[in-house]
Parts: structure tokens; C-alpha cells; sequence
């Protein structure tokens, strides 16, 4: 009932979810910046198979919880089309000797293993993940919007064949 | 009333001496109060495992070969009856504000714990084109007026639609619920039930569409939900109504208590038992308390009864309950072991359910009379009291009952062999009717049309053709990959076989899939495209598919309940179209599915039903016959009971209701009971016979018995009568046709079997 090939939009839409869990204000202090990830979050957004698809709904649940170093982050929830669902199970780790973050997320329908490497640009969090095919690759930025808030954005590049450029756009706010 | 009887010592016991339970618990009362106590404690004990069984599919668990196939599928498979459905309905639906409520309801849905998916009409999308995009059918900006109806045609031709997602008039919509696997349990699948029906109530009562929820899971939480109200309703108001009726009749509250109380233990240890030995109530279980408190309660009124006379002849309370147990307790035990043997007969059934039944119903009818005949008596010795009025032929409503068995009694004795002649040939005639009752089966026939989760699986059944999975196991010619031509081929020949049977959309295989991308594209771009797909596929997809191990596939349609014979006609002609369109296939393309074994194993059952009843008509009378040493007696006493169970059968084809499960376990059991009229009958008879010629000791039976009789099935059929109240149409069915039988029985024993007495007797047997 759906389209399988082309729904990778919404795997990759949900595994950037949790990188809303990088605070960008909060950016001086490593282990505040996890902590203040913890908490529940939704998001509503659109999704777009390519450049020039239209646009489709996801909404996304996320519930994030800190341990007593305050510089890992456990995270569990889920995204979903009206097609498609993707349960999430991951973690986010700081390193405070360089100030980076890294994790990996995984995704209970496929078991496909997302890692991450991030770091700040500006007001803005860079982030890349990498789905571990190769070419797969992600830009993911996350920019704060008001008190509780933020936007993702994701964005793939077209494959060399042209193909592909998926990008979705998530509104987060905690619950 | 009459004297007490004389003394019954000088015959041997028609009750095997197993009424001397009670006198041992009479003769030393504080063992038999510390025996009872015991008992009751370990009860109680019992009790507190007490469980109700929320498997719908524990009734058909069967060892036969159907249900062997059924368990091997679903070990393969996984279950395929556990979606919920929610149906959205409303004259707004088909406008782009609705839908929009309806996408993001799916969404909302698909975010919840223990929801797996949730697909609407939002969750289809076209085929894809050649750079492998598949927008949805309905975009985001849903369009109003023409263009929307253009869409929404889409949806129903679509290959992965089923045709159930949208009806024809656009004011339904459906959403199928996968529940996860770990949310498949009664009280998680409830939890998962609340929010789907919070979450539509919150998104669509503002938009004025209804919402109403069912399925398989839903029906089960409905099921157990009402089992519990139920028992404890009917039980409860029962052992009112025994006060209650035991309080008219003795006109005093310790005859109330006598009288009730032992019928109280019998419930209270038969629960205990059930709790004891893992027994859940279920289905066909939950008929046994209500039986238990009738059947204990009418013994327990016969011993009181006896009990007050012999007090009132001038006996201590002591000896009173004493004669009593020796005079009315063999019959009890006799009553008890034909109803045993009842129950035992159920042992032939294939199915699980049954035989658990029969097992625990013929230990629960020892365990009620053993509570009769040791309870009662002891609270009659201990708590009885002067105030106790024995019904005497003095009171209206006992002189109305003698009237009436009198009435019953000149009938039957005026002109035995003409009286003879016309029962037999009744019972030809009903025999005859009994002949066309054939089996009946649904899903309804167990909650009722008035609840709602079966109104709305009945909506389904009109609007999108059902919601039952049926499956039929294709198996793959070639090994490799299932996309390999000679396994498409076989797929494609059988979906294309049911599609045209069941002329509509509503089948799901992996040629669905190749529907969906386009069949008429070259074969090589198919297959490549089909790789792609398997790829990027689920396994709760693939699953619903083709095994894991690649050698079968699924082809699946949808029926819906219309009854076990429909159904089965249904089935039929699938496995014929399936079977013609792969001849060249050797394994069998038996459909199978819950609803299917549901069907095969209901047909099944109910005909091992009637075979075990038939079985209970022979062992109750080998019975009766052993007991009073004589085979003319057993003969004798075969027709009268023969006689209820075929008018009851005639009953159910005049009323065109068919025999229903619960109607065959219902005329088993009925047998069972009814048999105690005629064993009361005949052990008075005996007793009378031994100074009385046949037709006086008729009469005198007649005139002391035939009122009892009367009185008891009135009992019976009041306290049956409580069956009326339940919410649940099979014990309401059960109550109907067992008061029809017992009626039936009375009129057999107070009219056949006394012309058969005298008829036999004419030859010095009797």
C-alpha cells in the first residue's frame, strides 16, 4: 500500500528527529546542551521524495532521557507518513575533549544503522548522516526557533544518476 | 400431603449407595461441617486463579486436520485476525476538510505505542513512475467537487486498496489498525483500543462524522467484558431468586437457607474447581455456575421437602434429614450420574473447548449433588425451625399443580395403548423435524447484533465486502527468488482465478504488487522493479506475502460473517477456482484463515454434538436401566426422553434458527437434566409398586410425585429464565431451548410414560 522504493524520505525524516535534540542556544556548555535535550518532543513537517515532488505530511514523537554524566542521550519515538511508520531507538554522545557529538540511530522496521557526526556553525547545528550505503549521505540543519521550539531540515543530494534529493522539514515543540 | 413413603431399605439403592455421603455427614456433623469447610477453603483458593479465556479461537482448537493446516499457517504467517477497523461515516466525509481530519488522524495513529500501521485511503500512492517516484493518490492539497470524486474512483480501482478503504456512496471510510504483537494481549489491546476511539472521537465529532470500531480484537475485549457483567448478574440474581422462590414455598427464611445454600457451595466449589484445575470461563464454560445453581437448588427442594415431611410425621430433625437422603438421595445420585453422563458424552467432540466442558461438567454435577446431599441436610438438622410450611395439597399453588398432574395422569392412563400410539407417532413426527435441522455458525451468534463493534463489522460486511482474512497457500513451483517467471505465473493464475470468482478488488497477493507497477510493462523491468521493491520491503509485509523460506505464497480475500453454511459454500468454490487454475499444482489449495476454521471446525462440532447426544440418550438410559436392574425400565424410559430433545429440534427448524453450537451443547445438557423427571418418576413408582398394582401405583405416583415434577420444572424453567437477562445471545438461546426441553420432558413423563407403564406392565414386567 505503499511506495517502498521511494519512502526512504520518511526513514531519513525520522532519524533526523533526534538531532533536534541539539540545542543551539545553549551551545557553550557541552553537558547543559544534552541535558536540555531531555523531555518530550512532537513535530509536524512535510517530506519530499525529491527536488521537485510535492510535499507530504509527517508528524513526529520523540521522548529523550539524559544519564548522570549528562552527556549521553537516549532516545526512542517514532515518525510517520500516512504510509509509513519508522520506530526509532538511538543515543547522542558528547565528547567534551572536542567539543563534537556523535551517535548512531536505528530503526526497528529495517534495522537500518544511521550514524552521526555533528557540529556547530553559527547560531545552527551541522549535521551529517550516513546510512552506510554508499552515496547515502545527509545534511541535517537544525536552527532554534523561539523558547521550546526548533526546525530540522534535511536534505539528501541527488544520486549521480540524478535521482533522489529528498529533503524534509520538521517543526519541533516539547509536549 | 401424603404420609412418607414406606421405607425404601428392603430395595437396593437406584443411587449405587452414594447417598450415604450424606447420612456419614448427618451421623457425625462436626466432621462433615470440617469436611465442607475444607472443601470450601481450597475453593476459595480455587477461585482466586479464577480466569476468563479471551482467545475467540480457543473454541475451535481441534485436533483435526483443518485446524493442524490452520496452526502450521499461522506459525508460518503469523496471525492474521488481529486488525482493528475503524470505520468513519458521515454525509461531510467526501470534502477536503474531512479528509485532511483523516490523513492526520492516520498519521496521529501510526505514532501511538502498540499500533504497528494504519492504512487509509491517505496510504496508497500511484504506480511508481520511471525514476521510481510514487506520489499518494490524494495529494496534500486535497481538491473539492470533480476533482476530488476523480480521486477518490482512483482509490477504489487501486491494486493495493482492496476496495476497502472508501465506499461506494463516499460516506464511509474505513481504517485498518495493525496492533503490534507485544499490544496483542486482552488488557494492552484495550488500552490500544481506548486511544484509537479517544484520538477519532477528538478528530472527527468536531467535523460531524461518526466513528466506530471493531474487529476480531474488539470483539474479544467485548466478549470477555460481558462474560464477567454476565456471571456475576446471573449468578447473583439466581441465588436471589432461589431465596426468594424457597421462601414461598416453605414460607420461612430457614427454609430459604436450607434450601439455597447447598446450591451456593455447588457454585462456589464448581468455580473453586474451574480456578483449581486452569479451567477459564469462556464461551461454553460460562453456561456451568447458572446449571449448577439450577440443577442443585431443584435437588436440594426435592430433599427439603422430604426432609419437612418426615419431620412433620413425627421425626427428629436428625432422622428427618436422615429419610430424606435415603429416600429421595438415590434418586439425586441417579439424576446426577445420568447428567454426568451427559456431559462425559461431550468427550467425543474433536474440539478442545467441548471436551472441557463435558470433563468439567460431569465433576461439577457430582460436586453439586455431593453439596446437596451433605450440605443440606446438615443445615436442616442444625438451623431448621417449626415455622418451615412443607407445601401441602391444602395450599393454592400446590392444590394448582396436583390439578394439573392429575389432568396429565387421566390423559395418559384412560386409554394407555391409544395414548402409546399417539406419543410414538409424535415422536416420529418430531423426529422427522429434528432430521432437518442442519448446523448454523456466526460470530454474532455469540455477542448480538445490538452491540456495536458487530453493528460496525456488519456495516464492513455490506460496504467493503468484509473484513475476514481467508488464505490460500500457493505453493512456489520453482526455487530462488518469488519473482522467478513459473512463481509469478502461479501467483498471478490463482489471484486472477479469485478475482474473477469474488468479481472484485478486494484480493491481496504478490501480484497485487505486480498490478501496482504495471503488469503490462516488459517482463525483465517487472521482475527488476519487483527485486527493488522486496528490497526496500518490511517484514510484516513480506509476511503477509510469501514464507519466509520462499516456497509459498498468499493469495488473500476478504469475506465477510455471513454463517457457517454461506461461508462454507464460499470456501468451496474458492479452493474449485483456485484449484482449476493451477492443475498443474499437486499440493492441496485448502482456504484457510480464522473464519474458515472457524466455519469447518463450527460444522464439525455440531455434528459431533449431535452424535453425543444421541450417546447421552443411550448411556442415561443403560443407566437407568443398570439402576433399577431392569432392562424394560431403560427401554421404557427411552421414548419420553427422546421425545423433548426432538420437539426442541423441530422448534429450531420451524424457527428456521439451525443448530447452533450453543443450541447442540444446550439440548445435551437439557437431555441430561430432563432425564431426573423420569428417574424421580420411576423410583416412586418402584417404591409403590411393591403393594400396589401398576395402575394404582400409577396413580399414587402420579399424585405424589406429579406435583414435585411440576413444581420443578417450574423452578427450572424460572431460574433458566434468568438466561433472558444476559447480554449474551448463546446463554439467552441455551435458557429458551432448555425450558422448551424440560416442558417437553414434563409432559412426556406425566402423560407417555405412564401409559408406557401400563402398556408394559401388561406383560408382568413391570
Amino acid at each position: 500500500m505503499i511506495a517502498m522504493t521511494k519512502m526512504r524520505a520518511a526513514i531519513m525524516a525520522s532519524t533526523a528527529v533526534l538531532l533536534l535534540q541539539l540545542p543551539l542556544a545553549s551551545a557553550g556548555a557541552a553537558d547543559t546542551l544534552l541535558k536540555n535535550l531531555a523531555g518530550n518532543w512532537t513535530g509536524t513537517g512535510s517530506a519530499r521524495q525529491s527536488a521537485d515532488s510535492t510535499p507530504e505530511p509527517i508528524k513526529c514523537r520523540i521522548e529523550a532521557t539524559i544519564d548522570a554524566t549528562s552527556r549521553k542521550l537516549a532516545q526512542t519515538g517514532r515518525c510517520a507518513t500516512a504510509d509509513r511508520t519508522s520506530t526509532i531507538v538511538g543515543e547522542i554522545n558528547h565528547d567534551p575533549e572536542n567539543g563534537g557529538y556523535s551517535g548512531r540511530w536505528s530503526t526497528r522496521a529495517d534495522g537500518r544503522t544511521t550514524a552521526l557526526v555533528g557540529k556547530r556553525v553559527g547560531k545552527n547545528l551541522h549535521l551529517t548522516a550516513s546510512a552506510g550505503e554508499a552515496g547515502s549521505v545527509s545534511t541535517i540543519v537544525l536552527t532554534p526557533s523561539g523558547a521550546d521550539g526548533y526546525v530540522m531540515v534535511m536534505s539528501k543530494a541527488p544520486g549521480p544518476d540524478g535521482k533522489g534529493g529528498e529533503q524534509t522539514e520538521i517543526r519541533f515543540t516539547r509536549r | 400431603m401424603n404420609a412418607p413413603p414406606p421405607s425404601p431399605q428392603s430395595q437396593s439403592s437406584i443411587g449405587f449407595g452414594l447417598e450415604r455421603i450424606g447420612v456419614a455427614a448427618v451421623r457425625r456433623p462436626l466432621i462433615g461441617t470440617i469436611a465442607v469447610a475444607i472443601i470450601s477453603l481450597i475453593a476459595a483458593f480455587g477461585l482466586m486463579r479464577l480466569e476468563f479465556d479471551d482467545e475467540l479461537r480457543n473454541v475451535f482448537r481441534s485436533n483435526s486436520a483443518d485446524h493442524q493446516a490452520f496452526e502450521q499457517f499461522e506459525a508460518t504467517f503469523g496471525a492474521t485476525e488481529t486488525d482493528l477497523f475503524l470505520l468513519v461515516e458521515g454525509d461531510t466525509l467526501a470534502t477536503a476538510a474531512a479528509l485532511n481530519a483523516l490523513r492526520d488522524f492516520t498519521i496521529d495513529l501510526r505514532l501511538e505505542d502498540g499500533i504497528a500501521s494504519a492504512v487509509s485511503l491517505f496510504s496508497l500512492r500511484r504506480t511508481p513512475d520511471k525514476d521510481g517516484e510514487a506520489p499518494p493518490v490524494i495529494p496534500t492539497e486535497i481538491p473539492n467537487g470533480k476533482d476530488l470524486r476523480i480521486l477518490l474512483d482512483a482509490i477504489d480501482d487501486h491494486p493495493l486498496g482492496l476496495g476497502k478503504l472508501i465506499s461506494a456512496d463516499r460516506r464511509s471510510a474505513l481504517v485498518i489498525i495493525a496492533i503490534e504483537e507485544k499490544a496483542q494481549g486482552l488488557n494492552e489491546a484495550r488500552v490500544v483500543a481506548e486511544t484509537v476511539i479517544s484520538l477519532a472521537q477528538g478528530t472527527f465529532s468536531g467535523l460531524g462524522l461518526n466513528t466506530r470500531l471493531t474487529g476480531l480484537p474488539e470483539l474479544r475485549t467485548e466478549l470477555v467484558d460481558r462474560l464477567l457483567v454476565d456471571q456475576t448478574r446471573v449468578i447473583v440474581l439466581g441465588i436471589a431468586l432461589a431465596f426468594l422462590l424457597s421462601g414461598i414455598m416453605f414460607r420461612s427464611v430457614s427454609g430459604s437457607i436450607v434450601t439455597t445454600l447447598p446450591a451456593i457451595v455447588a457454585v462456589f466449589w464448581v468455580l473453586g474447581l474451574m480456578g483449581l484445575t486452569g479451567v477459564r470461563v469462556n464461551l461454553t464454560t460460562s453456561i456451568l455456575p447458572v446449571l449448577i445453581l439450577v440443577l442443585a437448588f431443584a435437588d436440594s427442594m426435592h430433599l427439603s421437602v422430604q426432609s419437612l415431611r418426615e419431620q412433620i410425621a413425627g421425626r427428629s430433625r436428625r432422622e428427618a434429614a436422615l429419610a430424606a437422603i435415603r429416600e429421595v438421595g438415590p434418586a439425586c445420585v441417579l439424576a446426577a450420574l445420568t447428567t454426568s453422563a451427559a456431559f462425559l458424552t461431550l468427550g467425543l467432540s474433536d474440539s478442545y473447548a467441548i471436551r472441557q466442558l463435558g470433563l468439567t461438567g460431569a465433576i461439577s454435577t457430582m460436586l453439586s449433588f455431593a453439596s446437596v446431599v451433605v450440605v443440606g441436610p446438615l443445615l436442616f438438622e442444625l438451623t431448621a425451625h417449626r415455622s418451615m410450611k412443607v407445601p401441602s395439597d391444602t395450599g393454592i399453588f400446590f392444590h394448582a399443580l396436583t390439578v394439573f398432574a392429575r389432568f396429565c395422569w387421566q390423559i395418559g392412563t384412560r386409554r394407555p395403548l391409544v395414548t402409546v400410539l399417539i406419543g410414538t407417532l409424535l415422536v416420529l413426527a418430531a423426529a422427522w423435524g429434528h432430521s432437518r435441522l442442519r448446523p448454523e455458525f456466526s460470530f454474532k451468534e455469540h455477542l448480538g447484533n445490538h452491540i456495536p463493534a458487530v453493528q460496525a463489522m456488519s456495516e464492513i460486511n455490506r460496504e467493503f465486502g468484509g473484513s475476514n482474512p481467508v488464505h490460500l497457500l500457493v505453493p512456489l513451483p520453482a526455487e530462488g527468488s518469488i519473482v522467478e517467471p513459473e512463481n509469478l505465473d502461479a501467483v498471478k493464475r490463482v489471484d486472477e482465478a479469485v478475482r474473477n470468482l469474488t468479481g472484485s478488488n478486494a484480493v491481496l497477493s504478490f501480484w497485487s504488487l505486480a498490478r501496482w507497477l504495471g503488469e503490462d510493462q516488459d517482463e525483465a523491468d517487472l521482475v527488476r522493479r519487483l527485486d527493488e521493491l522486496i528490497a526496500a520491503m518490511p517484514e510484516h509485509w513480506r509476511s503477509r506475502l510469501w514464507s519466509a523460506d520462499g516456497r509459498t505464497a498468499l493469495v488473500t480475500v476478504y469475506f465477510g460473517d455471513e454463517g457457517a453454511a454461506a461461508t462454507l459454500t464460499k470456501l468451496a468454490q474458492l479452493e474449485s477456482a483456485a484449484r482449476a487454475a493451477v492443475p498443474d499444482l499437486a499440493a492441496p489449495l485448502t482456504p484457510t484463515g480464522f473464519l474458515a476454521i472457524a466455519a469447518r471446525e463450527s460444522d464439525r462440532m455440531i455434528i459431533q454434538l449431535n452424535f453425543s447426544l444421541m450417546a447421552a440418550v443411550f448411556l442415561a438410559i443403560a443407566l437407568i436401566g443398570f439402576a433399577f436392574r431392569s432392562p424394560t425400565i431403560g427401554l421404557i424410559s427411552l421414548l419420553p426422553n427422546i421425545f423433548p430433545i426432538l420437539v426442541t429440534g423441530s422448534f429450531l427448524v420451524i424457527t428456521k434458527e439451525g443448530l447452533h453450537l450453543s443450541s447442540a451443547v444446550a439440548l445435551t445438557i437439557a437431555f441430561g437434566i430432563a432425564v431426573d423427571n423420569t428417574i424421580h418418576f420411576l423410583n416412586r413408582y418402584r417404591h409403590e409398586r411393591q403393594l400396589l398394582t401398576p395402575i394404582d401405583a400409577v396413580h399414587v405416583t402420579n399424585s405424589s410425585v406429579g406435583p414435585v415434577l411440576v413444581a420443578t420444572t417450574i423452578v427450572l424453567c424460572v431460574g433458566l429464565g434468568l438466561t433472558f437477562i444476559s447480554v449474551l445471545p448463546m446463554m439467552r438461546l441455551f435458557g429458551k431451548l432448555a425450558m422448551l426441553t424440560f416442558f417437553a420432558a414434563l409432559i412426556a413423563n406425566l402423560v407417555y410414560l405412564p401409559g408406557l407403564i401400563l402398556v408394559g406392565s401388561g406383560k408382568g414386567r413391570l
